[in-house]
């Protein structure tokens, strides 16, 4: 326990240290050491001319202001890269650079009212800006002057000196300070004409550049083809070759950029040279003499003269960098114009620049790929002697890389976290194999825990390297695009382990030692036998591991090689053949990943649609072998995963009870509005009594139409299995109230021969069920008391099938009231293989009797018969249309509808009935009755309307006594009063009351002594008591 | 009452001139309207609440539920409406009053304002919830109400018992069923010793699964004890069982009682009673 405290202790102070560390660090960044005066100027001048160039770029645009192009930081940059050269100026007094101050002054002023005015920066009027013109020539002439003056100084020393060593020694200072001027002379012509160059450059290339940026930007989509070849490619291909007469001067820049910089070294060396002799003299013990004086003076001048060199060597080797730059700008922008007009060029020319067979094509992308890399190299250089020439900044590298080093020790402590990982995680794993969302899917369970084991490596150590990184990438901005290659390392590592993971089974990786066996930190033998999901041979999991494997590289590959790509070498064949390529073998992995798996496929395919399209199913099986079945089995996969989706979306959002509950109210919504304004809607037809009595539940058997629900065949092959192989006989038959179960047995009764079908009596005790019992065997039980002595009376009879309807009737809810049906159950479990036995019960009572006494098990079988949908609701209703004789139309439920229309509305109708009717066939019967209206139209007898609903309302307002008495009612199928009575422990009067009451309102019927619910408030009763949390859950 | 407050926070005359100088009289009129709008949306949405819950079993626990937020919510709202109406563009005041005000006013009223917070935790912490049967020291009915002060609940003899919202927060409180609409039943039944107590059990078991109150989604179970009594031993029959809802506590077990002592006269099972003390 201590130690993981220390542990993690030490975990938050070095992150502590780290996440500081960077105040510390980022002097390299913050706190710049003395600058190179010179250079400084020069990068300043650079910097504020490449600004300004594009302001002024901006502004001749006439797109936006000069400001508002600019985005605020570039303003801010900018300025304080003049505000440095302003300091500078500033200290050398000699520098009039008031023009310079004018527009730095300005600009703050423009940069002010900018920030001033944030929202309204687009109303900025741009000031005239104009590029700030510093002239290094005026340092130039100042060196020169000090040259001559130097020359003059030693000149005038020289002659006026007796002793003749000591002239010798002036004579060479003088000659050292000859050869100064007339360098600093010739330094100056050469600074001059390298500077002019760049000034004619950036005159060039500005004056060519305007022009058809204008032109470009009205160029549209709409033009035609021989518009495009006329206006638009003259002006491409005019780019392209400007372009590449630019790389040509590029080269050349190049070049002498190259020699201009063995110059510098050379100049380096003989400084260092001339500095050592000067030390030498300077730290070497003698008197001071005035000879060792003149001498000192000489190594000095030639120490100078050196230096001076070699900051002259340095200023023209910047100046040719500042054109080299400004060159790649310029072809970065021709590029950029380039990119921009290749929508509008015309097809030819558009396809001349990406002919693949054009050797100028890949000289021109060979270019682009160099002036990347040439400029990186440049670029990563500049950075380099930043970082190795100046001493001063030791301190401040030796700081970052202390910085950086608690970062790469984050390492050392992911790997040493990676410990805690695993017994986490099967805490996890415990606490939700405790719930019973993944009790009941201990597979998955276990599958997420492998995963997120598996995963947590990778993700730890990408969690670091982003901290690394981020600091890294602070520092030297031009890595970060690096990022997106570690980022795809990762992913393609964290989704390769979890493939493995998924696919394979378990023992493999036991076997292999991708995971182990045993310990707090892994699955026991039981937990890893469930740890497989798939259960996938070894050959089909090799093969979906490197499907996998294949399809992630290349996605990974499409999305970051691109984008490199893109950013490297811009538009060009290079990059059109890369992005081919990759089409080319993301068709080629389809192709493999689909030959791979064609016979998967197609045997999927034939499970899941074989049923439905028969022919395409053998179709696949046939061609999935020749040399076209790739594509057969591309267009089997294509289906199956419409399939898959349609079963998705039927599963959990059409065929929700919410999608269909508002589908209903949308319906019957619609038909109610259409209704209320339609005048001419029809009276409920007065129907006669003939074709009445077809929708009424007493129905006479023999006209009630057979809706096969594939129920009857299934009570007879039970039977059967009884006859023949001599096994338990009984079967109970558990409905809902009215949704056909008595229609279930009389057909089965009508269809088998010998059987005893009766009606359960309304009865309680036990002797009353033995009478009952015996009565339906027609054998005598007078005198027998107990269930035994019954039982064997039934074992000696010969077998028969008995048949029990409404079960619920045999027990009342009180203190001894379940005598009756424990003794039936009683006998019929222990005779069912003597005697064939069907029982049925109403749902309610059946689950109120399981949690009572729990009799499920006295029966071999349970038949549950579930409610009606929508399709076999019309079925139903439909056939006793029809055997009534009567036609019937769905045209008034949209009166304007067009034909196609009714049919929609036909089942809505029937969708409606079923959510209403909880797919009560009894509930619906009645409510067809009501929709049935009369009509004028021509061979119809009956239009069908959108009937009348009861509302929950009136159940709402009902009292608990009543709900009782309702729940009752439900339980017991058509009890008489005193069974309501007895079963709510109330009063027979006040019973009596509360059922005129219920009856007033429709909600019961009552039939002589019975009381039974009204069929059409069925389902309504039913949802209503559930609400209120009387009805024990199925 | 506000006046003195304010003095007693601000007691420079002259500052507490300048602060009544820049209240707009007006505004009091505003936020008097957002104090009565506040009242009947209160009202409004606590009676539609009660209707919503009327019917259902099931959704009058949720209704319960949300009306004492809502009443929670409109209050926290319509508060900050009134302040804000009439301390617009005096923020600075506004902060200085509401810190020295909630000092003062803490003081004086603490007791209202601990209980205030108490009513805020006791919603969200929720240790019992309306509709929820709760003893509290010798109190023990349903919560009828969370307010913003008080619980009130109601006691079995239908008295309403105010208790002060932050004496939950220190005392103990048993919550019987924490927000579900069941909650179990403990009954004892009482048999002489030697009387046929497996008989005895059967019929309290049956009394207690007929009973139309009983929630048969949890289980009923019987013990069996014997008592050690003054007068010798009797054997005790205890019933657990889960009622549909809380309301109908008491009815669920008058209703048992009575369907157990009808079966203990019909089977003739005789109750305890105090043997003749030894000569």
């Amino acid at each position: 326990m201590i130690s993981r405290f220390v542990v993690w202790a030490a975990l938050a102070f070095v992150i502590l240290i780290t996440s500081a560390t960077p105040l510390v660090a980022q002097p390299v960044e913050e706190r710049p050491a003395e600058p190179d005066v010179s250079a400084l100027v020069h990068a300043a001048t650079s910097a504020a001319r490449g600004a300004a160039w594009k302001a002024n770029d901006g502004y001749r645009r006439g797109q936006r202001s000069a400001l508002a192009t600019l985005p605020p930081e570039t303003v801010k940059n900018t300025l304080a890269a003049l505000s440095v050269e302003h300091a500078l100026l500033d200290a050398r007094q000699s520098l009039e650079q008031k023009q310079s101050r004018q527009v730095l002054t300005t600009w703050q002023q423009q940069l002010e009212e900018s920030e001033k005015e944030e929202p309204k920066v687009e109303e900025v009027k741009a000031p005239p800006v104009t590029a700030p013109v510093i002239d290094p020539m005026v340092e130039q002439r100042e060196r020169e002057r000090a040259a001559a003056a130097a020359l003059e100084e030693t000149r005038i020393r020289e002659a006026n000196e007796r002793d003749a060593a000591l002239k010798a020694l002036i004579g060479r200072e003088r000659s050292i300070a000859e050869e100064s001027l007339a360098w600093t002379e010739s330094f100056g012509k050469k600074l001059e004409e390298e500077l002019s160059k760049n000034g004619a450059i950036e005159k060039k290339w500005t004056t060519f550049i305007e022009p058809h940026r204008t032109s470009i930007d009205s160029f549209t989509q709409a033009l035609s083809q021989v518009q495009r070849v006329e206006s638009v490619d003259p002006v491409f291909l005019q780019l392209i070759e400007k372009r590449r007469e630019l790389w040509r001067s590029i080269d050349a820049t190049r070049l002498s950029n190259e020699s201009a910089r063995e110059r510098v070294d050379e100049a380096a060396a003989q400084m260092d040279k001339a500095r050592a002799e000067w030390e030498a003299l300077s730290t070497k013990e003698a008197a001071p003499t005035p000879l060792r004086t003149q001498r000192l003076t000489l190594a000095k001048a030639t120490l100078a003269l050196a230096e001076a060199k070699h900051k002259g060597a340095k200023e023209l080797e910047l100046a040719q960098s500042a054109r080299l730059q400004l060159q790649r700008g310029i072809v970065d922008e021709l590029s950029a114009m380039i990119r921009g007009l290749l929508p509008f060029v015309s097809d030819g020319a558009r396809a001349d620049f990406y002919d693949l067979f054009n050797a100028q094509n890949w000289r021109d992308a060979r270019n682009l790929l160099d002036d990347k890399i040439n400029g990186g190299r440049d670029h990563m250089r500049s950075r380099w002697e930043a970082a190795s020439s100046m001493r001063e900044r030791l301190a401040s590298v030796l700081l970052w890389l202390l910085a950086l080093l608690p970062r790469l020790f984050l390492f050392v402590l992911a790997t040493f976290a990676l410990r805690f990982v695993p017994p986490l995680l099967r805490r996890g794993l415990d606490f939700a194999l405790e719930r019973p969302l993944f009790r009941s899917r201990p597979s998955l369970a276990i599958k997420g825990y492998e995963m997120l084991r598996v995963s947590a490596k990778p993700a730890l150590y990408l969690w670091v390297m982003s901290y690394i990184f981020a600091y890294i990438g602070g520092t030297f901005p031009e890595v970060m695009p690096l990022w997106g290659a570690i980022e795809a390392i990762f992913l393609f590592w964290v989704l390769d382990r979890l493939s493995r993971t998924l696919f394979y089974a378990r023992t493999r990786r036991e076997e292999s030692g991708a995971a182990k066996r045993g310990g707090i930190d892994d699955l026991t033998k039981h937990e890893s036998q469930m740890a497989d999901l798939f259960m996938l041979d070894a050959s089909i999991a090799n093969r979906a591991v490197r499907s996998t494997r294949l399809a992630v590289g290349l996605v990974i590959a499409w999305l970051w090689v691109l984008d490199v790509l893109y950013s490297l070498v811009g538009y060009s064949v290079l990059s059109f053949f890369v992005y081919w390529v990759l089409v080319a073998a993301v068709f080629v992995l389809a192709f493999w990943v689909l030959s791979a798996w064609r016979g998967e496929i197609a045997s999927l395919f034939e499970r899941m649609a074989g049923d439905r399209v028969p022919s395409a199913s053998a179709f696949v099986a046939k061609h999935k072998d020749r040399f076209y079945g790739v594509a057969v089995v591309a267009v089997a996969a294509a289906a199956l995963i419409i399939i898959e989706v349609v079963k998705f979306a039927q599963k959990y959002f059409v065929g929700t009870g919410a999608f269909k509950r508002w589908n209903n109210f949308l319906f019957a919504t619609k038909v109610e509005l259409q209704s209320r304004y339609d005048e001419n809607r029809a009276a409920l037809a007065e129907m006669s009594d003939e074709a009445a009595a077809f929708f009424e539940k007493d129905l006479p058997e023999e006209d009630v139409p057979w809706i096969d629900r594939g129920l009857l065949p299934q009570l007879e092959a039970l039977q059967e299995d009884w006859k023949e192989r001599g096994r338990q006989g009984s079967v109970l038959v558990v409905g809902e109230r009215g949704v056909g179960r008595t229609a279930l047995l009389h057909a089965f009764v009508g269809k088998s021969d010998d059987v005893t079908c009766r009606r359960a009596p309304s009865i309680s005790t036990r002797a009353e069920a033995l009478a009952f019992i015996g009565e339906c065997f027609e054998v005598d039980v007078d005198g027998l008391e107990s269930v035994d002595e019954v039982v064997a009376v039934l074992l000696e009879e010969d077998a028969k099938t008995i048949v029990i309807d409404d079960l619920e009737r045999m027990f009342v809810r009180t203190v001894h009231g379940y005598d009756a049906i424990l003794a039936l159950c009683r006998v019929i479990n222990e005779t069912d293989r003597q005697h064939f036995w069907i029982v049925s019960c109403a749902r309610q009572a059946w689950s109120f009797l399981q949690r009572v006494h729990d009799l499920e098990h006295n029966f071999a079988h349970t038949f549950p018969i579930r409610n009606w949908s929508a399709d076999e609701l019309k079925q139903m209703l439909l056939a006793r249309c029809e055997r009534a004789g009567i036609s019937i139309s769905f045209q008034a439920l949209g009166s304007a509808a067009a034909a196609g229309d009714v049919v929609k509305t036909e089942e809505g109708y029937f969708r409606y009935m079923e959510e209403f009717t909880q797919g009560n066939p009894a509930a619906a019967l009645h409510y067809w009755a009501q929709s049935l209206c009369e009509t004028d139209a021509e061979g119809v007898d009956y239009a069908v309307q959108l009937f009348d609903r009861r509302h929950a309302a009136i159940l709402e307002k009902l009292n608990d006594r009543q709900r009782f008495l309702l729940n009752s009612i439900l339980q017991h199928g058509d009890p008489d009063l005193e069974r309501v009575s007895v079963a709510i422990n109330l009063s027979p009067e006040r019973v009596k009351t509360f059922i005129h009451a219920l009856e007033d309102r429709g909600v019961v019927c009552v039939s002589g002594d019975s009381v039974y619910l009204a069929r059409e408030w069925s389902p309504l009763v039913v949802r209503d008591l559930a609400d209120s949390n009387l009805l024990v859950s199925q | 009452m506000s006046f003195l407050l304010l003095a007693q926070a601000m007691p420079d005359p002259e500052a507490l001139s300048n602060v009544i100088a820049k209240l707009d009289y007006s505004r009091f009129v505003w936020a008097g309207a957002i104090v009565a709008v506040a009242y009947f949306i209160n009202y409004f949405l606590q009676n539609t609440f009660e209707r919503m819950s009327a019917g259902q079993a099931r959704r009058r626990m949720l209704m319960k539920k949300v009306s004492s937020f809502s009443r929670l919510a409109i209050f926290a709202g319509s508060t900050y409406l009134v302040l804000s109406t009439i301390l617009a563009g005096q923020e600075t005041v506004l902060i200085g009053l509401g810190g020295t005000l909630a000092v003062s006013i803490g003081f004086a009223l603490k007791d209202t304002v601990s209980s205030l917070i108490a009513g805020v935790i006791i919603l969200i912490d929720q240790p019992f919830q309306v509709g929820d049967r709760v003893q509290f020291g010798s109190t023990y009915g349903e919560v009828k109400e969370i307010g913003l002060r008080t619980v009130r609940i109601v006691t079995l003899d239908d008295n309403e018992v105010s208790i002060p919202n932050n004496k939950f927060l220190t005392d103990e409180v048993s919550c019987g069923n924490s927000g579900a609409l069941d909650m179990q039943i403990v009954m004892q039944y009482f048999i002489a010793v030697d009387e046929d107590f497996e008989l005895a059990k059967a019929i309290v078991r049956e009394a207690c699964v007929s009973s139309p109150f009983v929630y048969l989604d949890k289980p009923v179970v019987i013990h069996v004890r014997e008592r050690d009594r003054p007068w010798g031993y009797d054997t005790m029959i205890v019933c657990k069982a889960y009622v549909n809802d809380v309301r109908f506590e008491s009815a669920f077990m008058t209703d048992v009682t009575e369907r157990v002592k009808r079966g203990f006269l019909k089977a003739n099972i005789k109750r305890p009673q105090m043997n003749a003390p030894a000569a």
